[in-house]
């Protein structure tokens, strides 16, 4: 069925880390990142890849759903390791024909590999742990600010859930159409991909009508419960506040990067 | 003083040199009133409607709300905290993911405070029977309890009118049930209620009846008036059925039978009622 398809790879449930403030876990991933980047050392490697494990298994999400994320990376993965290892500078561990391998440039490739594998882990749990609505509100707050110098963050807001809202409802009426085309005939399923293509327009067109038919709709529903399209003088419904257990994660990332900064200055046999 | 809603000579058209969808209409309700518009498809009713909360601006003559005059646009604010409305297509007219975020939009488009804002979403679900689903996603929902989550956004705002533009015509018989009943209540409650249908049966639990065609008003008054003008319905293409239009006849002959009868089987068990009533007498 078509309405099964995820959205946003949201996997619902009850772990500390989904039940963080919105505002709070932007905030982090984005200095997680800003940290991955800081490190240098072997020994500072070793210790983020302890802390991403740790809050991997602190979201109760199995490593296996992470790892799925980083399928379609794996070609730039290997890619670049291909450059870290042949194109490095440094003493030649051995030479053949016209690729030269150093000791510095497989240190390279693995620390590349290694920063890509992490940062693509701590993004997706940002928003494997938090709904779409909720990262959309925890947005818009964060971004508030940027309203008074005329940014349209309550529009942007707005059209992110709406168009959140109306994913379920397209993709339902996407499967209608689809079943009444097929009544009547259509076929999806064989042929080349122009003959599959062209076979999408009778779907695609009653789609569109309908969705802006839907649109005007809304668009006369929300103006009848007196929204003024500006995000002047709204008050919200959806209160974050913060708790123990958000400043517990702040107070550790500020520790995590003490650490690693510390760690940076640790060579363990010249690494 | 005049009345909560006044039409004064209204006429509209979307283009000019188009037929005129409403000709020259005056109608005014009293607070507190259920009136149920009816009529068939392109009667005007729809467009009527859109009138009373100014989505529509009469092409020519006045619509006046609490003495507000709808074509002011500085009015609009007013205009739609008092007259709410809730449409045909339950999907169309939910905003949010969740229940109790799309019963708030319109408070927080009104700015209410948010402690207030939590007592008055509870309140409005409360109302309408929905508190248990406040949590829910709204696609989760049955289109009968969509349509009840869009009046609690709608009662939410604490509207004196609340004008229902066909709510049923998407739901199954259950679901209609449910939303005429509550808007029965909300009119219990004093809040006045635009009922725009072309089922008889909903429009004969309403305390006025007016009837459109072709954008002018054909019958107006009670639903007992109404249905004695049976072949003057059917002229217009509007079906009394028959179980309702038998009811109002009996009625007539002062025999005491309840004028809402929805379908056969509800009329045959009042029927069979009264007669063993009868035999035992």
């Amino acid at each position: 069925m078509i309405k099964d398809i995820t959205i946003g790879q949201y996997f619902p449930g009850d772990s500390v880390i989904h039940r963080l403030d919105p505002r709070v876990k932007i905030v982090l991933t984005l200095l997680y990142i800003a940290f991955l980047f800081i490190i240098q050392t072997a020994a500072t490697y070793v210790f983020a890849l302890a802390v991403t494990v740790f809050f991997v298994i602190l979201t109760k999400i199995p490593l296996k759903m992470y790892l799925r994320g980083l399928k379609p990376l794996l070609f730039i993965l290997i890619f670049t390791a291909f450059l870290n290892v042949f194109y490095s500078t440094g003493e030649p561990l051995f030479q053949f024909w016209i690729f030269t391998v150093t000791l510095q440039g497989i240190k390279n490739a693995v620390f590349m590999i290694l920063r890509i594998f992490m940062l693509v882990i701590s993004t997706s749990m940002l928003t494997y742990t938090t709904s779409p609505i909720v990262l959309t509100g925890g947005l818009e707050r964060l971004l508030s600010p940027l309203a008074k110098i005329r940014l349209p963050v309550h529009e942007f807001s707005m059209m992110m859930t709406i168009a959140l809202r109306f994913i379920p409802t397209l993709l339902e009426e996407t499967d209608k159409i689809m079943n009444a085309q097929k009544a009547r005939g259509a076929d999806f399923e064989t042929g080349g991909l122009i003959k599959r293509a062209k076979a999408l327009a009778p779907i695609l067109i009653p789609l569109f009508i309908s969705a802006f038919r839907r649109a005007d709709d809304l668009a006369t529903a929300m103006e009848c419960r007196c929204y003024t399209g500006s995000g002047e003088g709204r008050t919200h419904y959806v209160t974050y506040s913060m708790s123990a257990s958000d400043y517990a994660a702040i107070g550790i990332m500020i520790v995590i990067i003490a650490v690693a900064i510390l760690l940076n200055f640790v060579t363990v046999m010249g690494f | 003083m005049s009345a909560l809603i006044e039409f004064q000579n209204v006429c509209f058209r979307y283009t000019e040199g188009r037929r005129d969808i409403l000709k020259n209409l005056s109608l005014s309700v009293e607070a507190g009133d259920f009136v149920a518009v009816l009529g068939h498809n392109g009667s005007g009713k729809s467009t009527l409607a859109k009138h009373i909360n100014a989505i529509l601006l009469p092409t020519e003559g006045k619509v006046t709300v609490a003495g507000l005059d709808t074509s002011v646009e500085d009015n609009l604010p007013a205009i739609r905290r008092t007259a709410g409305m809730v449409f045909q297509n339950p999907d169309n007219q939910i905003i949010a993911t969740m229940v109790e975020e799309d019963v708030a939009f319109a408070l927080e488009n009104l700015g209410v405070p948010h402690d207030e804002m939590v007592k008055r979403v509870d309140e409005a679900l409360d109302s309408v029977g929905m508190l248990e689903f406040k949590k829910y996603a709204t696609t989760k929902l049955s289109g009968g309890q969509k349509q009840r989550i869009a009046i609690a956004g709608v009662t939410a705002m604490r509207p004196d009118i609340i004008v229902f533009d066909e709510p049923t015509a998407m739901l199954d018989p259950q679901g209609r049930e449910d939303v005429i009943n509550i808007a029965k209540k909300l009119n219990e409650q004093g809040i006045t209620v635009i009922y725009i249908t072309h089922y008889m049966e909903e429009a004969a639990q309403a305390k006025r009846i007016v009837v459109l065609n072709d954008g002018e008003i054909l019958l107006d008054g009670t639903p007992h008036y109404v249905f004695q003008n049976a072949g003057l319905l059917t002229s217009v293409g509007l079906d009394v059925p028959q179980s309702t239009s038998l009811m109002f006849l009996l009625r007539s002959h002062g025999i005491k039978v309840p004028l809402a009868v929805l379908n056969e089987e509800e009329c045959v068990s009042v029927l069979s009622d009264i007669l063993t009533r009868k035999n035992q007498t």
